[in-house]
Formats: C-alpha cells, structure tokens, sequence
C-alpha cells in the first residue's frame, strides 16, 4: 500500500458525504455524523477533515448560495473524487479484513 | 452587535472561507435553539466559534495569508526573512538568559508575580463585570431599581403605561418551607409574572415552564430548578406532574427549568428552588413594596430614551398618586433605572475596580524593576552593542534584538504568571467574603490566557523599550576606546535608573498607604460596640408561614421561652422579628414608618423610614443591650393593647432633646400613637460599618406576630452542640413540622459583616508587601550597581585615608536622597489617589497621619537595609586590591 489509510475521523466525514447523495455540505454532515455515532461533533473540526481531505484531492469543493427560501446563505459543497471512493473502498477492505472472524468475540458487548 | 469570539474567527479565517462557515455556523445555531433553548444554544455557539478560532489557526492561517505578510517583511530586512531574524534573535536570547540565569529568573519571577496578579483579578472583573449576562440580548435588559420593592400595583400601571419596553417582568421572592415526606426543608421561590420566562429566554429541562393558564385559579402550580430538582428528588423524571406541598397548600410541578439557565441575580437573588406564579391583580398584596423588575428595551429604544420615558411617566403620575410618589418635601420618587448587568454586579464593582488598579500600579513597579535589571545590563553591554554597530548592525536591528528579549523574559514571566492566576483564582474562590455576584463562572478561560498574553507582551515593551533604545544609542568609537566598566555609556543610564527608583518608591508608597488606611479602618471596625454583647448568643431565624395564625405565633414564642429557659446554661430567651446583624448591609428586612409627634409635633419635622422592630419582653436583656432609662417590656405587656415603644436614644434626642422622653407619645405610620415606656441606648442592627440609626421597638405580641419572619434569641453558657440540639427540641416538641436551617452564634454574624473589609485588607495588604519588596529589591539592585562602578573611586578615597564609615555613610547619602525623593512624591500622590478611598474606609480620614508616619517609616526602613548592604560591603573592599583590578 502506497498510501496511508484514511483516519478514523476522515473515514467518518466521508462516510457522512456519501450518505448525502452526490454532494453535500457541513450541516447535514454533522447531523448525519451526531445521529450516528451518538456523539456531539464540534463543526471546527468536521471543516478541518474536509480542508484536509480536499488537500489530499480526495473531495472537490464549490461554494453556492443556497436558494432565497432556505435564507439565501452561502454553502460550500462538497462531493468525493473517484480517487476519494477508491480510498474509501480500501479502507472498508482493509476494516472487514480486520474483523474476519472476529465477530464471535464481542459476544456480550454488543 | 458582534462577539469577540465572532471577530476573531473573521479575522483568522481566509476570505474565501469567512461567509460560508458563518452562515454555516448560524444554520447550526437554529437548530441547537430548536433542541436545547435559546439561551443554551448560545452558549454552544459561542464554544463553537472559540473552538473554531484555535483549530483554525494552524490550519488556515500558517501558510496562506501568514507567509505573505512574512515575506513582506523579510524584504525590510535585506535577504533574511522575518522569521530567520526572529529565530535568530531569540536564539540570541535565550543565550544571553543561560549566560546569566540569575537576572532571567529575578525578572522572570518579578514579571510572573507582577501578570499572574493583574490577570487573577482581570479575571474576577472580567467574570462579574465585563461578560455579558447569559441571557439573549442580555444588553436590553433593564432593572427598575427604587427604595426596597415595587408596588404590584404600581408595576401594573408601567406595564400598562410605558412604550419603550417589549416587556416588562416581576418578581417577588420569598423562602417558603417544604413539608411532605422527611424533614422540612426552607427553600427559596419567587413568585414570576408570565412574562418572566420568555423575557429571559428560559427554557425548561423537563416537562414546560409557566403558561397564561397557570396564571388564573388557585396558582397551584410550580416549575422547579434544576439543582432543587437534583439535591431534593435526585433528578428523577417522574416529578413532573406530581403534587408537592408547599407550607401546606399542593403545588403541582409544571417541569423543571434547563440547567443553563441562571436566575438574574438582580432580581431573583442567585438561587431560586421554586417558580410559582404571581398575580399581579391581587387587591390583598396590590400596595406592599414587594416586587423587583426587569424590563426588556425594544430593538430601537436606547437606554437613555427610557430613562427619560419613565421620568415624564412618573412626574404625570405624580399627579394622581401624590401618597405613592411624592415626599414629603415635596419632591417627585423617582424610580431608577440601571442595565441589568450593572444591577448585577453594583454592589461589589467599585471594589473591583479599585483592587485592579492596585494591582496595575504593582505590575507598574513590577515593570520599573525589570527595567532597572535591564538597564543594568544594557549598561554592562554597551560596548557588545557598540561592537555589532561596528560590525554593520543597523540602530533598529539592535532595538529589535533587544526588545524580543525583553518580550521573550514578559513572556516567560507571563506563562508563569498564568500558573500563578491560576492558583490565585482558586485562593479567591476560597477565600471570598460571600456576596460576589456570578462568581461560580469564574475560571482561568481563552479569554483570560487572551489576556494574559497581551499583558505579557504591553508589559515587555514597556519595560524593555527604553534600555534598549539606550543601549542602541552607544557610541562606537568612544565605547570600544575607553572600554571597562567606566565608560560614558555606564552614566548615561544612570539617571533613567535613579529616576526608575524614585517611582519605584512613590508607587509602592502610594500601595503602602492604601493598603494602611484598609487596615486601619479594619482595626477600627473591630473596635466597634455594635451595642450589644455577641458571646454566648446565638440566633434561630424561623419561618412560621402557612397554619399559623397571630395568636398561634404568639403562644408558640412563650412555650419554646419557657421550655429552654428550664435547660441549664439558658440564661435568657427572646424573640424579635429579625436580629441584630442578621441582615448585613442594605435594608433588607424590616417594617418602616415615618415617625412623627402627634399633632405634628413643634418644629421638628417628622422621620421617615424609621425602623419600627417588634420584639418580646426581655429582648434587651437578652442581648445584653443597654436600657438607658425607663423600663424594657415585660410579660405582662403582652396581654396590653400594644401601643407602648421602647425607643433609641438617637431617637430620644432627635424628637425630646435632653428632656425625659418616657411617658411622650409618638406617632407610627398608620398603627397609632404610642407611648414611650423606655430609651435603648442603641444597637447598630445592619453591621459594624452602619451607625445607630433611630428606631423604635413595639410589642411583638401585637405588632409583629401577623408576619411569619420571625428570630429566636438566645443567650446560653451550654457550648454550642448541647445548645443546637437543645433549641431543636424546644422547637420541635411543639411544631415537628417547622424547619430548624441555621443556629447561627451572633459573634459570627459580626464576624460576617467586616468579612468584606478584611478580605479586600488581606488582598490590597499582599499586594503593597510585594510592592514594598520589588522597591527595595530595586534599590539594593541600584546601589550594588553603583558601588560596584564607583569602586576605583572608593578605592582612592580610602587610599587617602577615608574610613569605613566615611564610604557607608557616601553610599547610603546616595540611597537614602533617592529614597526621600520617592517618598515625597508618593506622599503627593497618596494624598490625591486615596481620596477614591473615602468610600470604603471607616473610623479615620483619608489623610490618616498614623497611617502615613507608619508607611513612611515602613518604606524607609526597608529602603536603609538595602542601602547598608551594598554601603557594608564597598566599606570592607580593600582599597589596594580595587585599584589593582583597575
């Protein structure tokens, strides 16, 4: 493997723009990111994953403003380049690898 | 209006970034306020914004616009870049610290003491005064302040009447008990109108709060707070609902006010167990001076239109109201009108204030000091910089070298200083007298360490700016020439030094006398009679409310008397409706009247706001006050009609002169004429600092027995375990229902009410004593350096026969004569700065000579001990040897 895995944190904020279709912007993303993992996420840190994954040419990005009726307010959307999925699909690879036959062992935690 | 968190987040973010992640961050706010409430949303956002102006600095700001501005620079300074030159310079420094670890650690200590201070107390002023209210828009909120409370009546008339308010919001609070399962408990309400809670953005935790309907029918129906909730039920869910009782009537629980939200301390007091509805309407309670009030400005109404608004309400209202708003000299009562937050924080601003300009003025010495240091060494360097001169460093280069040094030092001194605000804050946390509003905020936040980064960088510039310009001003030639310790570079600083010292002086005399004068009218205040003896007293504040009725009370005083004056050590029992100290400061308690000769009297006009205090028989001796003549009631006043009064002797005189006051008659407000049966000599009821003002006393058993305030006293030898236990069981064997909260020993209480004075006395104290030691401290620095350049001078004059006392008395002319100049300055000062003192001080004068001499000869002392040192030790060189090192 030439490159290095996504980061959790990465892998998630990717997760949560693909669960919006083909782009999608912070809000959504960290709803999605909040509903899922239970957890509060601090939006500092979701635009910081975002910076650095379009850094990385993972994710391309525009900025729009959104229609009058939703209050006419600039957004930034994002949506994953297809060397941004092909890094995704490797770290689902390498995360079922990981868990082959280790499902039996959380027996009782879950 | 923007928040300093708002700006800097525009300020670190990149233009291309700045909109999208705002209006982002407010899409977000919308939704929060859908999920948890305005007023916590708020704070989310704000968290938000401070977390997204730290993480964002690394990851916008380094490179972009940063490195722009860099290499901008960098062109200032030929080829090598700003950062080169800056790692440079501090490489340069920290050199020059290693070479001389103890002048670093003398001047980083002496700035860490000096910031850590200035920002412990910035922190306290920021906490109660600077941050605004959490409440939204907290800046429209306004509190109706008057004389006690507002009139339900006359809150009606400006919430029907004035325009400038979106609305307007009252509350009266009072401690009600708690009966049901377990012991009682004493828990404070306060009863709201319906605009409360949305005027300040409340939202519930769990169920809802108070609705338009809650506020019509019996009121029986209450949101809790939340740390009532968890204290009393342990945050259980299922309250909600259910029926409490509150001094016997059922009280269904509504919900459970959210956890963020704060009760307006101006208004409500800081804690608040129970919300119950008021009614406004209610003709029986329509004319007591009762309620407090908040407003809320409209959008485009300013403060000062409001003012003006209420004055023009209240001078027509005047009209018809002549009893409620005109007195009787014929002038208009106007009601004033004061921001909420500084409603919030009147009562102990002004000692804030005057606690950060004591500690600024310490920081300023602190800064003189290090100068000094650092004139010294610029001194001792001028021929190092005279040498880069040489060698093609231009003036401003080495300013620039110099002054990242001194910036460096002020910044270690800084980090240092936070770990001692930190400490600092957690010691005023502790220590504090009680009576600071907001206080459980305060901590060591990004606002703070904001703070004590700029104080750490103003303070390295202005100490560091003028020994550096001094010491860039070498002369290149002549330093290199003459060379050694005696060059002219050596002298020229020498007057900036001297002049360093003298304010060094003058401002620590300035804090010495202060800090005297507080500790002087402590002393005083101890030495205060309050009129009373507070040794073996204790007093047992009760609330008798719902079930009792007058005679009930009554009966209810006798039997607890006469079941504890049959336990030993019981010397006497009393009861009154408040007492002596038991509310410290403002007139918080108590029932007033104008008093008045009857008939109109002669030429004497009559009183207003007398205290009128029932109390039982023996109250007097009780607390050991003095009967000046006549008598004190006895029982068998009890079963009389009343309208007999014990007076004081301020009283006394103010009505009767020197004539015999027993057996004249007064007139009370509206409860009648009464008769004078005894003169007390006086007892000073709201702390040692408040003199005796006229009151009168009248029978409990008629006049104060309608009210459920009531205090038990009692005067007992059985220590103070035996004598809580004793009075509980007294209490209880007659009302087992009836909460016994506080045994409070009188001597504590007063105790309590000089608290506020010592403690600001102990702070002002620690800050003149570090002032004292950076003074003399800069004085020893100065004659060491002295001496130590004088020396081949010394040396001669011995040679020639001086002797040793000659040379100690030639050093200690030299220190002494910059001493005298100093404290002559400070005595001008102190007498113009102290006078902002009048305000706190109490038994002396702001120009106390006592004070004065003892400051001066504080400072002298101290400053002749520095001298002698280095005066000894120049005394003792041996003059062969010091002209052979020259």
């Amino acid at each position: 493997m030439s490159k290095k895995l996504l980061g959790e944190f990465e892998h998630h904020v990717l997760l949560a723009l693909l669960r919006q279709g083909d782009e999608g912007y912070s809000v959504p993303i960290i709803g999605a990111l909040e509903e899922r993992t239970g957890r509060e996420v601090a939006p500092a840190a979701v635009y910081i994953a975002l910076r650095r994954l379009e850094g990385k040419g993972l994710l391309t990005s525009h900025l729009r403003s959104a229609h009058p009726s939703e209050g006419g307010r600039e957004r930034r959307y994002y949506s994953i380049t297809p060397e941004g999925m092909a890094r995704m699909a490797e770290a689902r690879e390498v995360f079922l690898n990981l868990w082959d036959g280790l499902e039996l062992r959380l027996k009782g935690a879950l | 209006m923007k928040s300093p968190g708002e700006w800097c987040l525009k300020a670190v973010l990149p233009r291309s970034d700045r909109q999208h992640i705002l209006d982002e961050l407010d899409e977000l706010h919308e939704l929060q306020v859908l999920k948890v409430g305005e007023v916590a949303a708020d704070r989310w956002r704000r968290r938000q914004i401070w977390t997204f102006v730290f993480r964002a600095l690394p990851t916008f700001w380094w490179r972009r616009p940063l490195s722009g501005f860099l290499r901008a620079m960098a062109q200032r300074d030929g080829k090598v870049s700003f950062w080169d030159t800056l790692r440079q310079d501090l490489r340069f420094a920290f050199r020059s610290f290693k070479r001389r670890p103890g002048f670093s650690l003398a001047a980083i200590l002496i700035l860490g003491v000096g910031i850590g201070a200035t920002t412990a107390i910035f922190s306290v002023v920021d906490t109660v005064m600077l941050r605004p209210l959490p409440y939204p828009e907290s800046g429209k909120l306004v509190h109706f302040g008057g004389h006690g409370g507002m009139r339900p009546s006359m809150y009606a008339r400006w919430r029907d009447g004035l325009g400038s308010y979106e609305s307007l919001g009252a509350a009266w609070n009072v401690p009600v008990n708690l009966t049901g399962d377990g012991p009682p408990v004493r828990l404070q309400t306060s009863r709201v109108t319906e605009d409360v809670f949305p005027l300040l953005g409340a939202a519930p935790h769990l169920g809802r709060l108070l609705m338009r309907d809650d506020y019509r029918g019996d009121l029986g129906i209450g949101v809790l707070g939340y740390g009532f909730w968890q204290r009393q039920w342990g945050g259980d869910p299922t309250i909600v609902g259910q029926q409490i009782r509150v001094e016997g009537r059922a009280v269904v629980v509504a919900g459970v006010l959210s956890p963020d939200f704060d009760p307006p301390e101006a208004i409500t007091g800081a804690q608040v167990d129970l919300w119950l509805p008021f009614d406004v309407d209610d003709p029986e309670i329509s004319t007591w001076s009762i309620l407090s009030v908040v407003g809320r400005l409209k959008n485009d109404v300013g403060f000062l239109a409001a003012v003006e608004e209420l004055r023009t309400f209240t001078t027509n209202l005047a009209e018809d109201l002549p009893h409620e708003l005109v007195s009787q000299d014929g002038s208009i009562r106007y009601t004033r009108l004061i921001p909420l937050q500084i409603s919030t924080f009147r009562g102990v601003g002004s000692s804030l204030v005057l606690l950060l300009w004591a500690v600024l003025l310490m920081l300023a010495i602190a800064c003189a000091n290090v100068a000094n240091l650092l004139l010294a060494q610029g001194n001792a360097r001028v021929r190092e910089m005279a040498l880069r001169g040489a060698l093609g460093a231009g003036r401003r280069r080495i300013v620039r070298q110099l002054l990242t040094e001194s910036v460096s030092l002020s910044v270690l001194g800084g980090v240092l200083g936070v770990g001692l605000a930190y400490l600092g804050v957690k010691a005023f946390l502790r220590f504090n007298p009680g009576g600071v509003p907001r206080i459980e905020d305060l901590a060591v936040d990004p606002r703070v360490l904001i703070f004590a980064f700029v104080a750490s960088l103003v303070t390295g510039v202005v100490f560091g700016l003028w020994p550096a310009l001094q010491a860039a001003r070498g002369n290149v030639a002549e330093a290199i020439k003459e060379g050694g310790a005696a060059s002219a570079g050596v002298y020229r600083g020498r007057w900036t030094r001297r002049g360093l010292v003298v304010a060094e002086i003058a401002l620590a005399l300035v804090l010495l006398t202060g800090a005297g004068l507080f500790f002087r009218s402590l002393l005083s205040m101890a030495r205060v009679d309050p009129g009373f003896q507070t040794d073996h007293m204790v007093m047992v504040p009760l609330h008798m409310g719902g079930g009792y009725e007058a005679v009930q009370r009554q009966q209810f005083t006798r039997d607890v008397a006469a079941r504890l004056g049959a336990q030993p050590g019981t010397e006497s029992v009393a009861a009154g409706l408040t007492a002596p100290f038991q509310y410290l400061g403002a007139n918080q308690c108590c029932i007033w009247h104008e008093v008045n000769e009857p008939g109109g009297g002669e030429g004497v006009e009559p009183l207003p706001m007398v205290m009128t205090h029932p109390i039982s028989s023996g109250y007097f001796k009780t607390i050991d006050a003095p009967i000046t003549y006549g008598r004190e009631f006895d029982v068998s006043d009890e079963a009389g009609d009343g309208t007999i009064a014990i007076i004081n002797e301020p009283m006394a005189r103010y009505f009767f002169g020197t004539e015999d006051a027993v057996g004249r008659s007064l007139e009370v407000g509206g409860w009648g004429t009464f008769t004078v049966v005894g003169v007390a000599r006086g007892v000073r009821h709201w702390g040692v600092a408040r003199g005796i003002r006229p009151a009168i006393y009248v029978p409990y058993a008629r006049w104060g027995a309608f009210s459920d305030i009531y205090t038990l006293m009692v005067r007992s030898t059985a220590d103070s375990e035996t004598l809580a236990s004793l009075i509980r069981d007294a209490i209880w064997a007659f009302d087992p229902g009836l909460p016994v909260e506080e045994i409070v020993p009188l001597r504590q209480r007063v105790e309590a009410s000089m608290a506020g004075q010592r403690f600001l006395s102990v702070l002002l104290g620690t800050f003149a004593g570090i002032a004292l030691l950076l003074a003399t401290g800069g004085i020893y620095a100065t004659m060491l350096q002295t001496v130590g350049q004088r020396r081949q001078e010394m040396g001669i004059r011995m040679a020639l026969g001086a002797k040793g006392g000659q040379v100690v008395g030639l050093v200690l002319k030299g220190g002494m004569g910059l001493t005298a100049i100093g404290i002559g300055f400070g005595i001008a000062a102190s007498l113009g700065l102290t006078q902002v003192l009048r305000f706190w001080l109490f038994g002396i004068g702001v120009i106390d000579p006592v004070t004065l001499a003892a400051v001066v000869a504080v400072l002298g002392t101290g400053a002749l001990l520095a001298c002698l040192i280095p005066a000894v030790k120049a005394a003792r060189a041996d003059p062969l040897e010091t002209l052979k090192v020259e």
